[in-house]
């Protein structure tokens, strides 16, 4: 008898195939735990826990009093997640509090010309303009990171007078056809500086994560370039690896 | 009110230079008296500037109070498995492994009631440490455990563990082919004996990964758990496709 990928992590793996097939739709509710554990014969703590990770991830959510519901694909997930969708690694950031609630903040926005370096990690010559972005994301009140995001303004013409309290920046991105699908993630354990000490209010030299990334769109163009400051008492990250050498054949 | 305060936006300029220039570990960047004249700023500002490329962890102050640029990490890739042994080749560096210890043990009971299994099962834990090899010394990159249930890999102290890495021997001599592997990151604080053998302090800051690999049909390949050196260690997730190299390599 061999030990086996956990029931639980089976049966999330079921509901996301079922969503990517279409036979749950965003917006609307997945089967009760009830019904679910006759569905596929799992008990109740199976089902319960299958739930609540998939819920951490953001692709359920609970409305309460009606049920489980399959988010909708609007990104936000996207933003928290930090997927690189081609490829065999994924590497998410993980809340440590799920049931919490995400808000975010924005500290800055505005244009930033004649930052060599950042006109560089965009591939931008220095006499194009940049476009940048600082937030925080908090858990309950809590700041869960600092994120720094700097955009080439040649894709984004008008983006300095969007409104981002309504739209997330990736869908806005998207309407623009220049949403990043692919990302270089680089990921250390540094220092915090005093300022961002402060905004994640932590102390000053404390340990952090530095997560960089840069995001690429569909015909290869580098539309964003991101920095993060991540609080470790807050988060951690999930790494989900494959093998890549072989045609591995189901069972 | 501008989106990058001033010793930000030094830090960056300060930043493009050492990425755009050819600058080895140890070289000397510009002194605080050569920024202050040269961008006219002050010097509390050229302090705030350098302060924050320290803390990034991309200089570090040397003799003189000089400021210099500090060492490349290891790239540990996240491209999938196989691991990161490969990369090291194609990179040039030099990692060496040595066995710690190779035990039967009661597999440890927080990862029993993880993976339900039953209390006294018996795993072999094999412990390695991976340092890497430099001109002046080897510096410890990590300590890599590795369990795999004894039922599963009858007899493994037959293979040589110290030289070949668990999962070649897993597949070469059990037939067990690595499919999906999941793991966590955290930062945790080092106790005695990790502080000893990666060569930094008790309770400094330490890379917690800790995961599981599975086969190709779904069952537990093996456990493992590295502690690793925060300072030698950067994960990187790259579209193969899109390999070019940037400053992230740094």
């Amino acid at each position: 008898m061999g030990h086996k990928i956990p029931l639980y992590v089976q049966l999330q793996d079921i509901i996301i195939e079922k969503i990517e097939n279409k036979d749950y739709l965003p917006g609307e509710a997945i089967p009760s735990e009830r019904r679910m554990e006759e569905l596929y014969g799992m008990n109740r703590m199976t089902v319960k826990r299958a739930v609540n990770k998939l819920v951490e991830q953001g692709i359920l959510y609970k409305k309460h009093g009606a049920g489980t519901f399959v988010a909708k694909n609007d990104h936000q997930n996207r933003d928290l997640c930090y997927l690189d969708s081609s490829g065999n690694a994924e590497m998410i950031l993980v809340n440590k509090y799920p049931d919490k609630k995400l808000t975010t903040k924005l500290l800055n926005s505005g244009s930033v010309s004649d930052c060599r370096f950042l006109n560089h990690q965009l591939k931008l010559p220095l006499t194009e303009s940049v476009w940048g972005m600082h937030r925080i994301r908090l858990v309950d009140e809590q700041p869960l990171c600092v994120e720094q995001i700097y955009v080439p303004k040649k894709f984004f013409t008008g983006i300095d007078s969007f409104d981002f309290s309504r739209i997330t920046l990736y869908d806005y991105m998207d309407s623009k056809d220049h949403l990043p699908i692919h990302f270089q993630q680089h990921l250390i354990v540094c220092n915090a500086t005093p300022r961002i000490a402060e905004l994640l209010q932590i102390e000053d030299g404390s340990a952090i994560y530095k997560l960089e990334y840069l995001g690429i769109d569909s015909i290869y163009n580098t539309v964003e370039y991101t920095k993060c400051y991540i609080n470790p008492a807050i988060a951690e990250f999930r790494i989900r690896l494959e093998n890549q050498s072989k045609q591995i054949e189901p069972e | 009110m501008k989106l990058l305060n001033k010793d930000e936006w030094i830090a960056n300029e300060l930043k493009y230079d050492l990425f755009t220039q050819s600058v080895r570990e140890g070289d000397r960047l510009p002194s605080e008296s050569e920024i202050i004249e040269k961008y006219s700023i002050q010097k509390t500002t050229a302090k705030a500037a350098y302060h924050i490329l320290e803390q990034e962890r991309l200089i570090e102050t040397g003799r003189d109070n000089n400021n210099l640029v500090s060492h490349s990490r290891f790239l540990n890739p996240l491209q999938g498995i196989p691991s990161q042994t490969t990369l090291a080749e194609q990179d040039a560096l030099e990692i060496r492994t040595e066995l710690l210890s190779f035990g039967l043990v009661e597999t440890e009971r927080e990862l029993a009631e993880k993976l339900n299994l039953s209390a006294g099962t018996l795993s072999y834990k094999i412990m390695k440490i991976r340092q890497l090899v430099r001109a002046d010394g080897q510096v410890p990159l990590a300590i890599d455990s590795a369990y795999i249930f004894e039922e599963q890999a009858p007899k493994l102290f037959r293979y040589n563990i110290e030289t070949t890495s668990l999962l070649e021997i897993l597949e070469k001599e059990y037939g067990r082919i690595p499919g999906k592997e999941e793991h966590f990151i955290e930062v945790v604080s080092a106790n005695a004996f990790e502080a000893e053998n990666l060569h930094i302090e008790e309770q400094t800051p330490l890379i917690k990964s800790s995961g599981i690999t599975y086969d190709i049909r779904g069952n537990i390949l093996q456990c493992m758990q590295s502690l690793i050196n925060r300072d030698w260690v950067a994960f990187t997730t790259c579209n193969p496709e899109h390999r070019n190299k940037t400053e992230m390599d740094n």
